[in-house]
């Protein structure tokens, strides 16, 4: 990042504590995205773009931008309703990223905190309980 | 690396019309096995023009794939559902000149033995990507088979 951007991005994050209504420079905002059958969830940082995947952590994946492969533009959890745990050290520079989300009061949240809103929102389950949202037979039938 | 075979990729229109076929039908995987598709699999990363146009990677990569691993969770309540994770990869260039890509499709073994795709992509960072397959028991190389 350039000195003007590093500027920037700082005033931005001075401006949003003062007064959310206020900045002068957008946050990074995320679109969140769940698709319940296959228990995946989507953050899309927008605007949309396309994306090559890196799986960092079991069921993990983070989006960097198709043309510049430094630059997040998402992310993609599968088995959402099973993540159990955020202590994986190899998550933490990720969960400590911060957007506002989409439809949400959601406002500089770090992603630690979207994903256990979205756990509420999509399981309504504060605590951790692993399920399946659409039981399947054979998984039935296998228990 | 030996030399990549050149998939053309869909048009958008296409993209539609191949996945479609793959909800309808199914993909055939190496040894014949059926591959299981819903159209939310399509819609969820809709989004992202580049992975709908490779939609016409997936079947190819699920029927000569360069390698493919079985992995079982590490994650407790993972293991007790007993879902595995197959994962087929393949090196593809989408035009002669344009570099090879490491394409990932990602595939759950339930139980049953029944196959549900979950997701494809490239890697991002292929190295990663092999080394963490590596971890996992190879089903599948196509350079032992001679192909």
């Amino acid at each position: 990042m350039t000195v003007e951007g590093k500027a920037a991005e700082m005033i931005a994050k001075h401006v949003s504590a003062i007064s959310p209504k206020v900045r002068e420079v957008p946050e990074d905002i995320v679109d969140i995205d769940y698709y319940q059958n296959k228990d995946i969830l989507y953050l899309h940082i927008l605007p949309y773009r396309s994306a090559r995947l890196q799986e960092v952590s079991e069921d993990f994946f983070v989006c960097y931008d198709w043309d510049n492969p430094q630059q997040i533009v998402g992310f993609e959890i599968h088995y959402f309703s099973l993540l159990t745990e955020l202590d994986d050290p190899l998550l933490e520079p990720y969960l400590e990223m911060r957007f506002d989300v989409v439809d949400s009061d959601l406002r500089q949240a770090s992603l630690r905190e979207i994903l256990t809103w979205a756990r509420q929102r999509f399981h309504n389950q504060p605590s951790v309980e692993p399920c399946l949202t659409s039981p399947l037979p054979e998984i039935e039938s296998a228990k | 690396m030996d030399e990549v075979p050149i998939i053309p990729l869909a048009s958008l229109g296409e993209a539609f019309q191949i996945f479609v076929g793959y909800v309808e039908g199914g993909i055939l995987d190496f040894e014949g096995k059926r591959i299981e598709a819903d159209f939310g699999d399509y819609t969820h990363v809709i989004h992202d023009e580049n992975r709908i146009k490779r939609v016409s990677w997936i079947e190819p990569t699920a029927q000569e794939p360069d390698g493919v691993w079985l992995w079982r969770s590490r994650k407790p309540s993972k293991r007790q559902l007993d879902i595995r994770q197959q994962t087929y990869i393949k090196w593809i260039r989408p035009a002669k000149k344009e570099p090879p890509e490491l394409f990932v499709l990602g595939v759950e073994r339930l139980p049953t033995g029944r196959l549900r795709l979950r997701s494809w992509y490239s890697a991002n960072n292929p190295e990663a990507e092999l080394e963490k397959l590596g971890k996992g028991e190879q089903l599948y190389d196509r350079r032992r088979q001679g192909r």
